[in-house]
């Protein structure tokens, strides 16, 4: 019975081991130019980001952390890293960029047009997502 | 007789108040809106956060395509106390339900409630939907639904047919998203009943007032007040206001997230279904009978 449970316990070890393995940082991503060019419409202003804030709360957070750093609570289960939002390469992207990938997705980033049906709203978590900007 | 006069003079003073509201409001926000051109035709998002809100339903539809799982529950009656933990040990009331948007503005589904062994069928179709301008300053949802008692006919007394076992609910809801936190919307509604208790009335016109208020960026506190209209011209028995339903009261707190949506509330009605709540409610929000309920709703 304890070898059993003794088993078990490196099973679920080696199991959550070649999970947290397996995770990758995400392969380059081309956007169409039309959206890299896209500009975004919205005014970066205080009501935009608190917009935004609400629909980064509710959709992207338990993926891509509080902070925008990649640690949500889901972030350990996806097979590529969720990537870290306050960090120079993330912030050089263009507004048009940030929201092609936000909102159309790939792979574990799961596609959000039907959720996240508002111009309006997908703009401005682009701009609450400036504000993860070290 | 004196009841059913204050009841359509609170009725009338809720309206007028209400819809002197809206348009104080709606002319205050057309203002403030005029400047953001690009969005002005645009939808506006997040009325509600789902399309049920407690007990009532909400201009909100399931996205197209997609599902939506309700797990609705509510306990009995708080007034036992600790006796039965607050209704938590008394028999509860569930409803199992699946809906399924068909396309963005038509919603089909269907649900089973403990209680009558009720089979449901809803639909619901968004005539029009409030645009960031204001230009069209309110979303309208019609909303209808068809019970079936799946109970053993011999409930159902003599001369018993299958038209017996249906309840018909349909409401009309007019919801305006004030800003990012507060929405409200008004919802008549009228229920048919092809057979009912003893001096029960078949018909019964009610009015919903409901609303929530976000207090985080993700989670809400609502309220729901829910007047059937008991209106001696339209009584089919003349001493029928002895089993005239009652008002009720929902207010309670809402966490949404990306794929769900988590409801915690108080209120008076414990039959789940539109139409049973509408017609045979008896618990009276000044005798404090009210209930704990939950819904739970998930989108896949």
């Amino acid at each position: 019975m304890k070898s059993i449970k003794v088993f078990i316990v490196i099973a679920i070890a080696v199991v959550g081991f070649a999970f947290t393995a397996q995770q990758k940082k995400a392969e380059a991503w081309d956007v169409p130019a039309e959206y890299k060019s896209m500009e975004n419409p919205l005014a970066n202003d205080e009501a935009s980001v608190n917009s935004g804030k609400m629909v980064y709360m509710k959709h992207c957070r338990s993926c891509h952390g509080n902070a925008g750093l990649g640690d949500g609570p889901k972030a350990a289960r996806l097979n590529t890293f969720p990537g870290d939002f306050s960090g120079a390469e993330f912030q050089a992207q263009t507004d048009g960029e940030i929201m092609y990938k936000s909102i159309f997705g790939r792979d574990d980033m799961p596609n959000y047009e039907s959720k996240i049906p508002s111009k309006k709203d997908r703009w401005a978590v682009v701009n609450y997502m400036r504000t993860f900007k070290k | 007789m004196l009841r059913s006069k204050y009841t359509i003079q609170k009725f009338m003073k809720m309206t007028f108040s209400f819809s002197l509201f809206l348009v104080i409001t709606l002319i205050a926000s057309q203002n403030c809106l005029a400047q953001e051109d690009e969005f002005a035709n645009d939808p506006v998002s997040g009325t509600f956060e789902s399309g049920l809100l407690g007990e009532t339903q909400t201009t909100e539809m399931p996205f197209a395509g997609e599902f939506e799982m309700h797990i609705q529950h509510r306990f009995g009656l708080i007034e036992n106390g600790l006796e039965d933990v607050f209704g938590v040990y008394a028999s509860a009331n569930i409803r199992m339900g699946l809906n399924y948007g068909v396309t963005e503005k038509i919603m089909l589904g269907y649900g089973y409630t403990k209680e009558f062994k009720l089979q449901e069928f809803q639909g619901k179709y968004k005539v029009l939907t409030q645009t960031e301008s204001n230009s069209i300053p309110v979303s309208v949802a019609l909303y209808g639904n068809l019970s079936i008692n799946s109970q053993d006919e011999i409930v159902f007394g003599n001369d018993y047919t299958f038209s017996d076992r249906l309840g018909y609910f349909s409401q009309l809801i007019v919801a305006h998203k004030f800003n990012d936190n507060i929405s409200l919307q008004l919802a008549p509604s009228f229920t048919h009943f092809n057979k009912t208790d003893t001096l029960v009335e078949h018909d019964k016109i009610a009015i919903n007032l409901s609303g929530r208020a976000k207090v985080t960026r993700s989670m809400a506190v609502f309220f729901e007040y829910d007047q059937p209209l008991n209106i001696d011209d339209m009584r089919e028995f003349t001493n029928s206001d002895q089993t005239d339903p009652e008002a009720n009261l929902t207010f309670g707190m809402e966490i949404g997230t990306s794929t769900h949506v988590f409801q915690v509330f108080m209120s008076n009605y414990e039959g789940i279904t539109p139409q049973r709540n509408s017609l045979y409610n008896k618990n009276k929000i000044g005798d404090g009978d009210f209930l704990v309920g939950f819904n739970i709703m998930v989108r896949f």
